[in-house]
């Protein structure tokens, strides 16, 4: 049934189809609605025999997630920035046992300096450990995808991280598809474990692995998230046929037929870039945009047959990495190894900046009159940062730079408005 | 080559709102409510709050964008076709009118003239019927007992714009809060909306 | 490096009255709350709400820490409202140092 609905009680309201029957989470902004919402839910009996287990730190939280997964439950939780961290050891663990646990993360960014808004930091900063990263780019999706990553992790028993940007996303009310019970029921079915804690056929679950094993297993890990390139558009395709949309994929392309310049971008800006690259197209220019919906794995061939007709791909990212560069420019570029298009990285949005039409269209035009070096960063107030250099090199006691830069800045406000 | 339009157009069919007000006085929810009341009617409609750590009294900013399509913008509304300013007293604090083109429509909270408020020249530029201002909290007092403008505030925004009828703010309304207190509160949006008809 | 460390005396409000800080009893029953020069460790300008129990508690709880410690004191805080309200950028009420560090380790970052 079509709602108008806020993003975080469409997911909710998603993972009460799919019939959990353990949830256990802490709050943190921005996904505190979410789990709110689920608690809801089972408060008055729409989801029925789920145990809603309150939890006293995120660590935890994971922690009930990898015992109830273990003993056969279906498990949900969800997190976001410092509490992703905080789990950091159970979410290496989750993957490593193989445990289907589905978990939302409200993407903000990670402090020092403390910040609430969205970027992919977070997700980013556990890019490795094995788990399924999905990206929605609107509500719609987000709600979806968490159907979704229920039958895309018990079906390989990898554990699937679905991201939703904070605030943007959770926050925001838009017309969401709910579907209804009968509906999920024909697309999943009920959790089948692999492995399972039972005493009546008793196994052991985590055993030590030395170096004589060790790296089979992490292999073995590694080519289960490349088959999941695979099961993820098998899957997308089975979700089409029952709910009539196309939701969730690898990645998706819009107006990348003849595009001699394509953007690469995740989440909900790819709605601003759709309508700069309509605006853009209506001009002349041969522009479109691929937005991946699963960052891991990687769709390394994917996205290398769908850019193989564009001179330039700008990759606009909500992440960086301190003293490296670009993240998900740096997977683009692997994925175009060899060939021979120019690879722009922009880096924006951190900390929730906005990321406005105006200011993109303002930075493809220089691309194009070649004028933007690598890598950029989107609407970065350069004086103030060249100040803040010089300070720092003039003085040994400089002050921290947070403290700095916003004394610079002056009092503060949203920056759009 | 790419042709670049440098300034920003919004040309077709979305309409954008800009709701400030302060916390605790219902900012969000009015967004919220109005884009509820948008979708009624078989509109695509985004609502979000400019984001922060508020609490009871701070500027707040809400957004709301209505369509025949689909919502895929994400940035805040920095060219708003309506602005609703549920305290004045924000007035002279915050640059409110930011982005407001002279053909847009402003509405505010209060029970004192534009004169009063020191913005008789600033409204002179816009037509007359797209300007109004709205007795709103006080019209709350009267039917809902508290001082919350927002409602009363959406169902002048239908008078004043037209771009979503009363029934449909009064809809909204209703689903958000049972009962009685929906009751009252459309009472109060009902109220708003006629003082502005009959002017 | 940072000019604006004059530090600010507590200011009572309410002059001419004997309502602050119990000073209606006499002085030698009367608590630090009463006093001019009790140490103003989190200063006025923060943006917690009026009245709010927690800025209150916290000051109560420096008074008697800044007390204890003779005004050598380094405030650790955890993420929360008081780390929020008390620093919003680019201002901060501490009078004293103060860091910030994560939502559970603030103990392990004072030790």
């Amino acid at each position: 049934m079509l709602e108008q609905i806020e993003g975080s009680q469409a997911a909710a309201k998603a993972i009460a189809l799919c019939r959990p029957e353990v949830i256990c989470a802490y709050p943190i902004t921005p996904q505190t609605h979410i789990v709110e919402g689920c608690a809801e839910l089972i408060r008055v009996g729409a989801i029925q025999n789920c145990e809603f287990i309150n939890v006293e730190s995120e660590f935890a939280a994971l922690s009930v997630a990898i015992g109830s997964s273990a003993a056969g439950a279906r498990t949900y939780t969800a997190t976001a920035s410092q509490g992703l961290l905080f789990m950091a050891e159970a979410v290496y663990k989750a993957a490593g046992l193989g445990l289907p646990i589905v978990m939302t993360i409200g993407n903000r960014s990670i402090g020092a300096p403390i910040n609430i808004w969205n970027d992919h930091s977070d997700s980013m900063a556990l890019r490795d450990a094995g788990w399924i990263q999905l990206h929605a780019e609107t509500n719609q999706e987000a709600a979806d995808l968490h159907i979704q990553a229920f039958k895309l992790a018990e079906r390989l028993s990898v554990p699937v991280m679905v991201c939703m940007d904070g605030f943007i996303l959770t926050h925001a009310y838009e017309r969401v598809s709910i579907p209804n019970q009968a509906q999920v029921d024909a697309f999943l079915p009920s959790y089948q474990p692999r492995q399972v804690l039972d005493p009546a056929d008793p196994y052991t679950i985590g055993a030590m692995v030395g170096p004589e094993a060790f790296m089979e297993v992490r292999y073995l890990a590694h080519d289960k998230l490349l088959q999941a390139l695979s099961v993820i558009p098998e899957i997308q395709q089975e979700f089409k046929e029952i709910f009539g949309r196309e939701s969730g994929g690898l990645f998706h392309s819009y107006r990348v037929e003849n595009a001699e310049t394509v953007v690469v971008t995740m989440g909900s800006v790819a709605g601003t870039v759709k309508d700069l690259v309509d605006e853009l197209r209506e001009d002349g220019a041969k522009v479109g945009v691929i937005t991946l919906c699963s960052y891991r794995p990687f769709p390394l061939d994917g996205l290398r047959y769908a850019l193989q007709g564009a001179s330039k791909v700008i990759v606009l990212e909500k992440s960086l990495a301190l003293g490296f560069g670009g993240v998900l420019a740096s997977d683009v570029r692997m994925a175009l190894q060899g060939v021979d298009t120019h690879v722009h990285t922009v880096i924006a949005g951190l900390g929730g900046r906005p990321i406005t039409r105006k200011s993109l269209a303002r930075l493809f035009a220089r691309v194009e009159r070649g004028e933007v070096k690598d890598p950029h960063f989107l609407d970065l107030d350069i004086d103030i940062v060249r100040r803040e250099i010089d300070n720092q090199r003039s003085q040994i006691t400089a002050g921290p730079i947070a403290e700095n830069i916003l004394r610079e800045i002056g009092p503060c406000g949203p920056k759009a408005v | 080559m790419l042709l670049v339009r440098e300034t920003q157009e919004f040309g077709g069919s979305i309409f954008q709102v800009r709701i400030h007000g302060r916390g605790g006085q219902g900012v969000v929810s009015g967004a919220e409510m109005l884009s509820v009341a948008a979708f009624l009617e078989g509109y695509h409609a985004q609502a979000f709050p400019s984001f922060g750590s508020e609490r009871m009294g701070a500027p707040v900013v809400a957004f709301c964008r209505i369509d025949n399509k689909e919502v895929r913008l994400r940035e805040p509304v920095m060219m708003p076709d309506a602005l609703i300013v549920q305290d004045p007293t924000l007035l002279h604090q915050v640059d409110l009118f930011k982005g407001l083109d002279t053909c847009g429509y402003l509405l505010i909270n209060t029970r004192r003239s534009y004169r009063d408020l020191g913005l008789g020249d600033y409204v002179k530029r816009f037509p007359p019927h797209h300007i109004s201002t709205v007795a709103a909290t006080e019209w709350a007092q009267e039917y809902i007992g508290r001082p919350l403008p927002n409602v009363a505030l959406l169902g002048a925004f239908a008078a004043v714009t037209r771009r979503v009828k009363l029934e449909s703010v009064v809809a909204a309304v209703r689903q958000k809060f049972p009962g009685k207190l929906g009751d009252d509160n459309a009472a109060a949006a009902a109220k708003a909306y006629d003082s502005i008809r009959t002017n | 490096m940072s000019d604006m460390t004059a530090e600010q005396k507590v200011k009572f409000y309410q002059k001419g009255t004997f309502t602050a800080g119990n000073r209606l009893v006499d002085q030698a029953r009367r608590s630090v709350q009463a006093s001019m020069e009790r140490s103003n460790a989190i200063t006025s300008g923060h943006r917690a709400c009026q009245g709010c129990g927690e800025a209150l508690g916290a000051r109560y709880a420096l008074d008697a820490a800044m007390r204890a410690t003779e005004g050598r004191l380094i405030a650790v805080n955890a993420t929360g409202c008081l780390e929020v309200f008390t620093t919003p950028y680019p201002e901060t009420s501490w009078q004293v140092p103060w860091i910030h560090s994560l939502f559970g380790n603030a103990a392990a970052v004072a030790s």
